[in-house]
């Protein structure tokens, strides 16, 4: 069935002998005399949720006092579609003043990432996350990531929908080995049942990461072409009838390597919703069967689909699901980002989407964040909503809640969006420097003074209320999404 | 380790007078294959580094287990690339380190001999020598209990023939001390 003629790479075979991604993490965190993991292990912990950096701002500085580098550890979670409690958003808050440099960070992908913590701190926070009935598996490494999804109330009538259909795949693609149990929470091996199995990604998972979105028309707020399987929800007399796939989307690109760039999804397809799970796991299962595994730069989706041509992907896919995908069904993207600021649904439920810089939710000396949205998660009635722009919206307020949220956001001095320019409201930054091993530049540390300095010009050129889309990465892996800039 | 007392006392330019308090019963063992336990935290772990040299330099086959100390892992783990890079290499054969301010509960190096009690007194009854290095106040008593109630816990005797076995360890030389 595979195609693979080629050797497999480093990280195959390491996923192959890992028995089901354990790899000796245990070993690696019970080392108390470095602050890093087994180089192996730093691999295999990305499966895990979390993934090993250090302080490259302190790199110089420690070696010459014959210190290893400061090591500590990104927390991701999954969070499907970004929606999460008051009291999960209080115990994550606890958690990041507890054992992370006191700050969320809302990614690109709709979930949470902790930055800055240690290695001794690494079990406690895992399975923190996991007391408020959240995880972190498979939020990273080479398997299905958080799966996004239009996840606006206020919007789409049908959120709630796509989003337990996002939920589903979620789930569908969750890894069944019981690792993460046993490594983060203490769930002791089961003697005596038969070898674990992985039914469907194998020992060896899938080549690369794979990222799923889901966007309901006309709001492209998740970026459905930059997912490996973008899903259009169609809806006609308001009703969910099924979806568009799109295959192939992927931002990532090496510098210098002109092998790699980035590519759109193409749509393919349409499919009713009783047939999404089965079209994903096909979908994916021909990416996990013929993606490259000996050049991992060359494994993305993306690249199968281009190596072997969309006619031959679509009819791969026919074979497997026992039926052809019926045409695509009409379609149009007008919005994407945000729409920030409060508003009121038919239901007299008032949402409120706030604009984060960078999704990094800290206590500044201009803002209180953390603590402002902690003492909002307190009395708040409704949820929390990531998105995919990194903002937050603080859905499904009741009318009596509203005076109190807009006092405490007064009281915290967090901006309202309305006093916010345009290009600022849609300015986008990974993270970089100090924390990401890959940046080349500054990016989030920039984004702020970057912004000082352009507003003055554009009001002065009169396009301050001119949607300009800023997107600064530190490096070309594209985690800002540059090239999709609209 | 004096940069405080300095500071305190001497004036810029103030001249300081040096000399080496050489002790000469503090010495790794004659026999280049015989293992040593070394109990350094703070600034006790200096010698450490020049006992790890010379049995690198002269080929000795002697295991070799450190146990080091400190107030925080991420700042105060003295020298600690070099540790790291001896174990890679197979010189130092165990490092146990102990930082107090890291956790709720305060660990120091005494409860990591403890921890580790059968390993180390396997060591000793294989004729491991020990040298305890470091402050005098506390410390040293402190691991000289541990070293006791280690020996009573493995051996399966009483407290006072614990007692006697490290009383014959220090006549025998095995058991050094460099405190202050």
């Amino acid at each position: 069935m595979t195609g693979q003629t080629n050797p497999l790479s480093e990280d195959e075979a390491l996923k192959e002998r890992s028995r089901f991604l354990r790899g000796t993490i245990v070993e690696s965190l019970a080392d108390a005399a470095t602050g890093a993991v087994a180089a192996d292990d730093a691999k295999l912990l990305k499966f895990h949720g979390t993934y090993q950096q250090d302080d490259r701002d302190l790199r110089n500085e420690r070696h010459k006092q014959k210190l290893e580098p400061l090591h500590s550890f990104l927390i991701r979670l999954r969070m499907t579609g970004g929606i999460c409690s008051p009291e999960q958003w209080l115990q994550l808050d606890k958690l990041a003043r507890k054992y992370a440099n006191a700050s969320l960070r809302i990614t690109t992908r709709q979930t949470f990432q902790f930055h800055g913590v240690f290695k001794r701190n690494l079990k406690a926070t895992i399975a923190g996350i996991n007391h408020a009935l959240l995880n972190t598996i498979g939020a990273c490494g080479d398997i299905n990531r958080n799966v996004v999804c239009h996840n606006n109330p206020y919007l789409s009538p049908i959120h709630e929908e796509v989003y337990e259909w996002s939920k589903r795949l979620s789930d569908f693609f969750l890894p069944k080995t019981r690792a993460y149990y046993e490594i983060w929470l203490d769930e002791q091996p089961v003697a005596g049942i038969p070898p674990e199995q992985e039914p469907f990604y194998g020992k060896i998972f899938l080549p690369r990461k794979f990222k799923i979105g889901v966007a309901v028309p006309p709001y492209n707020d998740i970026d459905v072409f930059a997912q490996d399987l973008g899903l259009i929800a169609i809806v006609e007399k308001d009703r969910l009838v099924g979806f568009n796939v799109a295959v192939g989307g992927g931002m990532g690109t090496t510098h210098g390597d002109k092998a790699t760039y980035p590519r759109l999804g193409e749509v393919i397809g349409f499919c009713m919703p009783e047939q999404l799970l089965a079209v994903a796991e096909h979908v994916v299962g021909i990416q996990r069967d013929f993606g490259d595994r000996s050049i991992r730069k060359h494994a993305r989706f993306k690249y199968t689909l281009d190596d072997r041509g969309t006619e031959w992907f679509k009819s791969e896919l026919a074979a497997r699901l026992g039926f052809e995908l019926a045409p695509p069904r009409p379609y149009a993207f007008t919005e994407s980002g945000d729409r920030a600021g409060w508003v009121k649904d038919k239901q007299g439920r008032w949402h409120l989407t706030l604009c984060i810089l960078s999704g990094r939710i800290k206590d500044t000396e201009e803002t209180a964040w953390l603590t402002g949205l902690r003492k909002i998660a307190k009395i708040h009635d409704g949820d929390f909503r990531l998105t995919a722009s990194q903002n937050l919206i603080i859905a499904n307020v009741g009318k009596a809640n509203k005076p109190k949220i807009q006092a405490l956001l007064k009281e915290h001095r967090i901006p309202v969006p309305d006093d916010w320019s345009a290009l600022r409201l849609h300015a986008i930054s990974c993270v970089a420097f100090p924390t990401c091993g890959l940046a080349m530049a500054e990016s989030e540390r920039f984004l702020p003074g970057l912004l000082d300095r352009l507003e003055p010009l554009l009001k002065q050129a009169g396009l301050d209320k001119q949607t300009i889309q800023l997107r600064v990465t530190g490096c070309p892996n594209g985690c800002a999404r540059p090239y999709l800039v609209p | 380790m004096a940069s405080t007392f300095l500071a305190d006392r001497v004036a810029e330019d103030g001249l300081v007078p040096v000399y080496v308090d050489s002790n000469p019963n503090f010495r790794l063992p004659q026999d280049p294959d015989t293992a040593i336990i070394m109990v350094g935290p703070g600034t006790g772990v200096a010698p450490f580094r020049a006992f790890l040299e010379e049995r690198d330099a002269t080929g000795a086959k002697g295991k070799n287990w450190l146990f080091f100390g400190d107030r925080n892992f991420n700042t105060d783990f003295l020298y600690q690339r070099e540790w790291l890079e001896h174990r890679k290499n197979g010189l130092l054969t165990r490092l146990a380190v102990a930082f107090s301010r890291d956790t709720d509960e305060k660990v120091y190096v005494q409860h990591r001999l403890l921890e580790n009690s059968r390993e180390l007194y396997g060591w000793l009854q294989e004729g491991a020598y020990l040298y305890i290095c470091g402050d005098a106040n506390r410390m040293a008593s402190d691991v000289h209990e541990a070293l006791i109630q280690t020996v009573a816990k493995e051996s399966g005797q009483t407290h006072e023939k614990a007692v006697e076995y490290v009383k014959a360890l220090q006549a025998d030389k095995r058991y050094q001390r460099d405190i202050y």
